[in-house]
């Protein structure tokens, strides 16, 4: 458990040059006057899944718009299996996969024309492309609606497509912004295996999620972001203990973390 | 087709945007079937060249020929400046709508291809669609013109696909300049209005054209008419460029499509990268002013307003 700032563990992984499937050091990132991330300090490890929770306007999707590439940090450096996103912002892409909490799909096509546009923005070959579709609809159970257009899928349905792209690549880091928001309880199971497999596979996963259910059971690290910095960080056990409430939920841990006004009332 | 070329080039994503358009458009037909579409597509275009059919002996009188009367040249002129000024309008809208509406940006620039390739094919889509909204009305005409006074009218089809290539380059260079010049609230105010002055020049340069004094505008006809001695200077060269290439003259027609090449490939080269920036930079606040209205804290199975989470706890402790 750990406040924010450097840790010592981070410093011993610099000087044994160990790599990190997501490693940042320092990273902010203003909008005008406003500070929307003012310093993070993340390492994780392959096949590590972490949780990034925090109220809204915290920070968490401005720091993982900054790991995809999609925001340019003002400060802080950003690695990503050894890769220094910043410097080779191409070769990082190439082993990212980011699902936004509002995911883009074209309506006018269908999720197996979508897996194939995907999976040439990532010059997927079009033979390991076609197999890693056909598993992914399978096991995302999108196998009866394969060739509907996705411009009458429910939001679940969406997310699933949107999923599937993410994963066409078969990404070493993967960041997933609220990727359960708004499906029902059956989909959420089938994602959530899904991305058990791909942490056993070693990957690393980083998702932001409002349900700390989600968080609790299926992140070995919790990271709890507030006014754009790292507040608290560790396992449940140790947010837990670090929070003075041994036998209480997560929920519990995060508002005396996040609005200790809140929780002491 | 896309399967046709290689994956993750540039005209595969050219393709790519070219397939959703055909989709999208094929949906304005209410659901009818891509045959049906098509048909009435087909019916369509035959009614417009049927509405050119009895205004050509009209143009021709005026615009065909290697030497056109003076009126002719300048209405010729005043034309190409409505279709060039429509074109940038659209150009301006359609940018502007790219960078800020974003659509499919965050997948496309979060994926390893360059942003040049990304702001290539979709200024290449940009143009396509500023050359459509032009050619639907213009191409009946030339190819009435081509049946009834000789090939020499089709040059309209390379030359309106310079000026929409010529037209996109500026329209983009603009965006993106007001984009850092202005920042990002205030170049999309400034790019939509400028785009609609700009397309409504369209109309009102006609309408003052049409206005203007008999004797005033043979003046202007007069000063604005190439030499007939065919000695412009190099200034009159530049500036009659577009109608001689209008009027078939192959090396004025070559010279303008390389120089609408040029400007378009100078322009993708030079902005892809701040075409980024500016993608980027428009993400920002506009998503954090989106998500301050609808705050929400967490609880196990869902999300809870703040005020009564804040209930929620006070009862739990």
């Amino acid at each position: 458990m750990r406040g924010a700032g450097p840790t010592a563990e981070l410093c011993a992984a610099e000087a044994s040059d160990e790599v990190y499937g997501l490693k940042l050091v320092n990273v902010g990132k203003s909008f005008g006057p406003k500070q929307a991330v003012a310093g993070i300090d993340l390492a994780l490890k392959p096949g590590e899944f972490y949780a990034l929770l925090g109220p809204n306007g915290a920070g968490k999707t401005t720091t993982l718009r900054m790991v995809a590439g999609l925001l340019k940090p003002d400060h802080g450096s950003v690695s990503i299996f050894g890769i220094d996103a910043l410097a080779n912002p191409i070769a990082a892409r190439r082993v990212t996969a980011w699902l936004p909490d509002e995911p883009m799909l074209y309506d006018k096509l269908t999720p197996l024309e979508y897996l194939e546009f995907v999976a040439g923005l990532w010059d997927v070959s079009g033979r390991a492309a076609e197999q890693r579709a056909e598993e992914l609809i399978e096991v995302l159970d999108l196998g009866p609606h394969a060739h509907a257009r996705c411009e009458g899928f429910s939001r679940g349905m969406k997310q699933k497509v949107a999923l599937a792209g993410a994963l066409i690549h078969d990404p070493k880091l993967i960041m997933l912004d609220e990727p359960l928001t708004g499906i029902d309880a059956g989909i959420a199971r089938q994602v959530k295996d899904l991305l058990m497999a791909r942490v056993k596979a070693g990957a690393t996963i980083v998702l932001t999620t409002h349900i700390l259910e989600v968080a609790e059971r299926l992140a070995g690290r919790i990271g709890i972001v507030a006014g754009g910095k790292l507040v608290a960080e560790g396992t449940f056990a140790q947010l837990k203990a670090a929070a003075g409430r041994d036998h209480s939920t997560l929920e519990d841990v995060f508002l005396s973390l996040t609005r200790p006004e809140a929780a002491a009332a | 087709m896309t399967s046709m070329v290689r994956r993750g080039s540039f005209i595969w994503l050219v393709l790519h945007d070219l397939r959703l358009n055909w989709r999208r458009f094929l949906g304005m037909f209410g659901g009818a079937s891509p045959a049906v579409a098509v048909g009435l597509m087909v019916a369509g275009a035959l009614a417009l060249h049927a509405v050119a059919w009895p205004m050509l002996p009209y143009l021709a009188d005026h615009l065909s020929g290697a030497e056109p009367s003076p009126e002719g040249r300048l209405a010729l002129g005043a034309f190409l400046i409505c279709v060039a000024s429509w074109m940038a309008a659209q150009g301006l809208f359609q940018a502007t709508r790219t960078l800020y509406d974003r659509g499919d940006l965050d997948l496309l620039l979060g994926s390893p291809l360059s942003p040049r390739k990304v702001l290539g094919a979709k200024a290449v889509a940009i143009a396509l669609s500023s050359l459509g909204s032009v050619a639907m009305l213009a191409l009946p005409v030339a190819n009435v013109g081509a049946l009834r006074y000789g090939a020499h009218w089709l040059a309209f089809y390379p030359n309106l696909g310079s000026l929409a290539l010529a037209a996109t380059a500026l329209a983009l260079l603009v965006t993106i300049a007001l984009f850092y010049v202005l920042g990002p609230r205030k170049a999309r105010t400034y790019a939509q209005l400028g785009g609609a002055l700009l397309g409504g020049s369209f109309v009102l340069g006609v309408q003052v054209i049409a206005l203007l004094p008999e004797g005033l505008r043979t003046s202007l006809t007069q000063m604005l008419s190439p030499a007939r001695d065919g000695a412009d200077g190099v200034i009159g060269h530049v500036l009659w460029l577009p109608v001689r290439a209008l009027q078939a003259q192959p090396i004025d027609m070559a010279l303008l499509a390389v120089i609408a090449v040029v400007l378009f490939a100078t322009a993708i080269w030079t902005l892809g990268d701040r075409f980024a920036g500016a993608c980027l930079g428009a993400a920002g606040s506009p998503s954090a002013d989106r998500r301050a209205g609808s705050r929400r804290v967490v609880c196990p199975d869902h999300a809870l307003p703040v005020r009564r989470a804040q209930r929620v706890a006070s009862a739990a402790a």
